[in-house]
């Protein structure tokens, strides 16, 4: 690796508080606000040295270790080749500290390095899983290091491979027959399995997320490491249910994997997708794969957004309609909406009328009061209906369809009214128009009203 | 002329300046620190915003509002009364109110502001924040993250250096940072989060489950009800762990809860909240490469982290105590003050110097493996890269006699893009030719202010697009911007000396309504008979009256808090 120390300042070195010393004497030089290239090469720079700084010196550390294991055992053998990726190197160094046999407090199950090359999947895994959980509480910290990955009864669905590292760090530390007896984390984590287990064999009850509600309500569920191990076994389980299932077609009730949503709350107890990595190495390709795909975890919904919203009520936003996605509204709906527009005028109008028997004068000699009430509600109907916030009659609401502009916009009422006006008299006018209106309808575009007043008409639910 | 530093939260707001050698905290019309985010309307029209609003949440639920910080960043709106605010603007309103206590208490106007965010608000709520900002009148220098803020001052009070893990749950939002403070450099070295998480969610949680116990639903309560449950259980959730009895007792209408809240039934519903606020802290020590044993420091900031079951649960992920020397309620404004200062070039100052990360991957959509079609993320700047940072990744073509690339420019961790957020997109024209033959780089360049700029280049022909993204879809036009102005300049706020009387009633109004009885009988008579006495202006008997109610009020509402 090419190392940048002029832009530092100072000559290569070891000490990594010299590094940081001369990092911080160059950043007020070229502070990010006001230099962001220089700056953008300071850090690189920083962070490059910085990490080879502390890779040397675990490299050291190593080499003083294994010098001094030397001279105790006197042993000729030859020094192991210290040429180690930086990740790995990193993980071995935390590897021996764990495999100590009086663990320091520090170290907790989670803190590992992503991406580890395959080969050391083996030499890796144990850190996650040998380290004592570091407690602020006095009671008496038990060995978490268990076999609560074998209850009794499941050895023979025991895959060998997978578990191999825990049980072998299981073997090392303690003497399982012992442990278990008196032991608050493995017996809480084999009931926990039991259930789990019973569960599998219930299809209806196995795919309601609710029924895993258990598990979070272990009194154990929040210690890391015992989390951890829980959740490897979970994922095991579940897994294999699903690789059995997944084959099953639509109609085999009972052999249906697990859908996502119970996957999901699963992932939220034990967190599965962040570890990945991990997973992956002990589980085969095919068994994790499948399983983690389905592990993204859903977008908060609308109804998280106005979850712990007190007091107001909300109004949702309407989903924006997209120019290039609108789609015009067919005839038939278009025809039906005027229809309804047409009977809610009507209908009341005629009940009224039985009811109280009013006498309709004669405006003309065929022209009754009667119909020119019935016209003026109409159009009243359609100039506000359509001017409206909503843009549309009841007609056109109750068919989903929406009257906007050109640009999606809403019409405002001038517009309306001249939409309104143009529609009758194109309405009315002649039968020329009614053919004209049919035949721009049947190729599906805008009428003749619409064309004057520059407005469509669109069809609001296939326009998502 | 000073900087103003705010911390706009969940549940409460306050703001602070630097003042040359220190931070200054402001008070607001009442003399308090903390402003509640709470506005209403009353019934005259004008705007109430605080602690006055807070009491009213229950007798005016349908013209006052908590939490909207959670719809920001959406279109969604609020009804109060017959007016409809969005998120941005009920959040203009708060800060407004924060501005005119600023300006009372500094004696000259105060038109600048650093804000701060949760640090896992993605682009549309960022633009969203900013944009409050400048309806109240600001000029918004920066955004900060609030981890960020609050390690700045416990940095600075504690004149400690070395590696801090910063836990910020507030009211509505959880936030993880890990900072390195040494020689005056404060480096960030991961952010990650949860935006739906706080505080709020523990109240939920709790009155999800008392309501399912006593085979209520929500629908079956007035929107008063709720309030006075929600209250109930706010004041409940404090006593949790406390010595003493801790019983929740309410007539709601027709139905009745007594329920005595002890530690085990609440560890039993906050559990699950608490295994998701392990998932962003493993996330950040993740990204960081650290282990918990680098972590020289657990500091603890938001209100929520008062909770002693939040405070166990990270005490045995850490293995020690956090600590809390610093105010969890006013350290975020103390911090934006501080960088109010330094954006100022104060002196004092001088010698630090801040950087930040950006929390989010931030990508393109290409297509997947096996060439399975479009839909995929490429991760372009990884979440985490200390910002300003300009990274270039390199495209080719996916079919034969592709004419044209479309950059499809997302934010977010999901491998497929529908679950990652859509902030833009360009288009520009590729020379035809076989697929993968034509080459488009792409450099995604991230500032300090958080505004992303992309450019595009054809390698072949050398044709360049770029595009800034600063506004977020849905984002408001420059016309839209001064119509959203104008209605808000419209509101009249309630004029400020009122303020410590109409508190007084609002609270009364609050135990009036949550009593019972000759309880409430009394709290009446005493409340009207301040009534009369406020009529008769005389501003000594209205003192000497006010500590008289106020006393009555205590006797029957301990927690003055709420």
């Amino acid at each position: 690796m090419w190392l940048d120390w002029q832009q530092l300042g100072i000559e290569p070195t070891l000490d990594q508080r010299a590094i940081k010393r001369a990092y911080a004497v160059r950043l007020k030089q070229c502070r990010p606000d006001e230099q962001p290239e220089a700056f953008q090469r300071l850090h690189a720079a920083y962070k490059q040295v910085l990490e080879w700084a502390a890779w040397q010196a675990r490299q050291q550390a190593e080499e003083e270790e294994e010098a001094a294991a030397e001279e105790v055992t006197d042993s000729p053998e030859p020094q192991q080749p210290p040429a180690q990726p930086e990740a790995v190197a990193e993980t071995l160094a935390a590897n021996e500290q764990a495999q100590d046999p009086a663990p320091s407090a520090e170290i907790i199950p989670f803190a590992f390095t992503p991406s580890l090359p395959e080969a050391e999947a083996e030499t890796t895994t144990p850190p996650l899983l040998s380290a004592s959980t570091a407690t602020a509480e006095p009671e008496p910290e038990p060995e978490p290091t268990t076999n609560i990955g074998q209850p009794p009864g499941c050895e023979p669905a025991e895959p060998a491979a997978p578990l191999a590292a825990t049980s072998s760090i299981a073997d090392e530390t303690n003497t399982p027959e012992e442990r278990s007896q008196r032991d608050p984390y493995a017996e809480e984590g084999n009931r926990l399995l039991t259930l789990v287990d019973d569960l599998l064999i219930n299809p209806r009850r196995v795919v309601q997320p609710a029924s895993w509600q258990f598990l979070a309500e272990s009194p154990l569920i929040l210690d890391l490491h015992f989390n951890w191990h829980l959740g490897v076994r979970v994922f095991e389980r579940v897994a294999r249910y699903n690789s059995q299932r997944s084959n099953a077609s639509a109609w085999q009730q009972s052999e249906q994997p697990l859908p996502q949503t119970v996957l999901q709350t699963l992932d939220g107890l034990f967190n599965w997708e962040h570890n990945r990595n991990h997973l992956q190495r002990i589980f085969d390709d095919e068994l994790a794969e499948a399983m983690l795909n389905q592990l993204d975890q859903p977008q908060p919904t609308t109804a998280d957004l106005h979850s712990g919203l007190r007091g107001g009520k909300v109004i949702l936003a309407s989903p924006v309609l997209d120019v290039d996605k609108v789609v015009t509204a067919p005839g038939a709906r278009r025809i039906g909406a005027t229809l309804i527009d047409t009977l809610l005028v009507v209908l009341p109008i005629n009940v009224i009328d039985d009811y109280l028997q009013l006498p309709w004068p004669d405006l003309a000699s065929n022209i009754s009061s009667k119909g020119a009430v019935m016209l003026v509600v109409l159009v009243l109907l359609l100039w506000l209906g359509e001017g409206s916030r909503r843009g549309a009659t009841p007609g056109k609401l109750i068919l989903g369809l929406k009257v906007v502009k050109a640009d999606l916009g809403p019409l405002g009422f001038g517009r309306s009214l001249i939409r309104t006006l143009t529609f009758l008299a194109s309405g009315l006018g002649s039968y020329l128009t009614l053919l004209i209106n049919a035949i721009l309808l049947h190729k599906g575009g805008r009428l003749i009203h619409d064309q004057i007043s520059r407005t469509m008409v669109i069809d609001v639910r296939n326009s998502r | 002329m000073a900087i103003l530093g705010i911390d706009l939260g969940t549940t409460n707001s306050a703001c602070a300046i630097w003042d040359g050698d220190k931070v200054q905290l402001i008070p607001n019309r009442l003399g308090e620190f903390l402003t509640p985010s709470v506005v209403g309307i009353d019934d005259k029209g004008l705007v109430t915003v605080g602690k006055v609003a807070r009491d009213r949440l229950i007798s005016h639920s349908d013209r006052t509002v908590a939490v909207f910080k959670r719809l920001m960043g959406s279109n969604h709106q609020v009804q109060l009364a017959r007016q409809r605010f969005t998120a941005t603007e009920l959040s203009a309103l708060v800060l407004k109110s924060l501005k005119e206590d600023a300006e009372a208490f500094l004696g000259q106007p105060v038109t600048e502001a650093v804000i701060s965010v949760p640090a896992y608000f993605n682009d549309n709520q960022r633009q969203a924040t900013r944009l409050a900002g400048e309806l109240a009148g600001f000029k918004v220098e920066r955004l900060i993250n609030e981890p960020t803020a609050a390690a700045i001052a416990y940095g600075l009070n504690q004149r400690a250096e070395g590696t801090f893990l910063i836990l910020d749950l507030g009211g509505g939002t959880f936030d993880v940072s890990i900072l390195e403070f040494f020689d005056g450099v404060m480096e960030v070295h991961a952010s990650a989060g949860d935006n739906f998480l706080g505080g709020e969610d523990f109240n939920n949680a709790i009155q999800e489950a008392l309501l399912a116990e006593q085979g209520i639903t929500a629908l079956d309560l007035s929107p008063q009800q709720r309030a006075q449950l929600a209250t109930a259980v706010e004041r409940s959730k404090r006593r949790i762990g406390l010595p003493g009895d801790n019983r929740i007792s309410l007539t709601l209408g027709k139905h009745q809860i007594d329920k005595q809240i002890d530690d085990d039934w609440f560890t039993k519903l906050a559990t699950p909240l608490l295994l998701r606020a392990k998932r962003p802290i493993e996330r950040a020590l993740d990204d960081a490469k650290l282990n918990p044993g680098a972590i020289d420091e657990v500091v603890l900031v938001g209100g929520s982290t008062r909770m002693g079951l939040f405070r166990a649960t990270v005490g045995r992920m850490f293995g020690r105590l956090p600590a809390c020397h610093i105010d969890p309620d006013l350290a975020i404004a103390m911090g934006a003050a501080i960088q109010a200062g330094l954006k100022a070039k104060d002196a004092a100052l001088g010698e630090i110097v801040l950087t930040d990360v950006c929390p989010y991957t931030l990508g393109t959509e290409v297509n997947g493996p096996d060439s399975k079609g479009g839909g995929y993320f490429m991760p372009i700047i990884e979440r985490n890269s200390t910002v300003p940072v300009s990274v270039e990744r390199s495209v080719v073509t996916a079919h034969d006699n592709q004419q044209v690339v479309r950059v499809a420019i997302y934010q977010g961790e999901s491998r497929l893009v529908a679950n990652n957020i859509h902030l833009g997109e360009l288009e520009l024209a590729v020379p035809p030719g076989p697929a993968g033959s034509q080459q488009v780089d792409i450099r995604y360049s991230y500032d300090m202010n958080g505004l992303l700029a992309v450019d595009v280049t054809v390698a072949s022909t050398g044709l360049k697009v770029n595009k800034v993204i600063e506004q977020a879809p849905g984002a408001l036009s420059t016309a839209q911007k001064a119509e959203a102005l104008a209605r808000l300049d419209k509101l009249k706020f309630h004029p400020r000396d009122q303020e410590e009387n109409r508190a007084l009633l609002a609270r009364g109004e609050r135990v009036y309504q949550s009593s019972l009885g000759d309880q409430r009988e009394y709290v009446a008579n005493v409340l009207g008979e301040f009534d009369k006495v406020l009529e008769r202006q005389n501003p000594q008997e209205i003192a000497r009256l006010r500590a008289k109610v106020n006393e009555v009020l205590d006797k029957f509402d301990r927690d003055n808090w709420l």
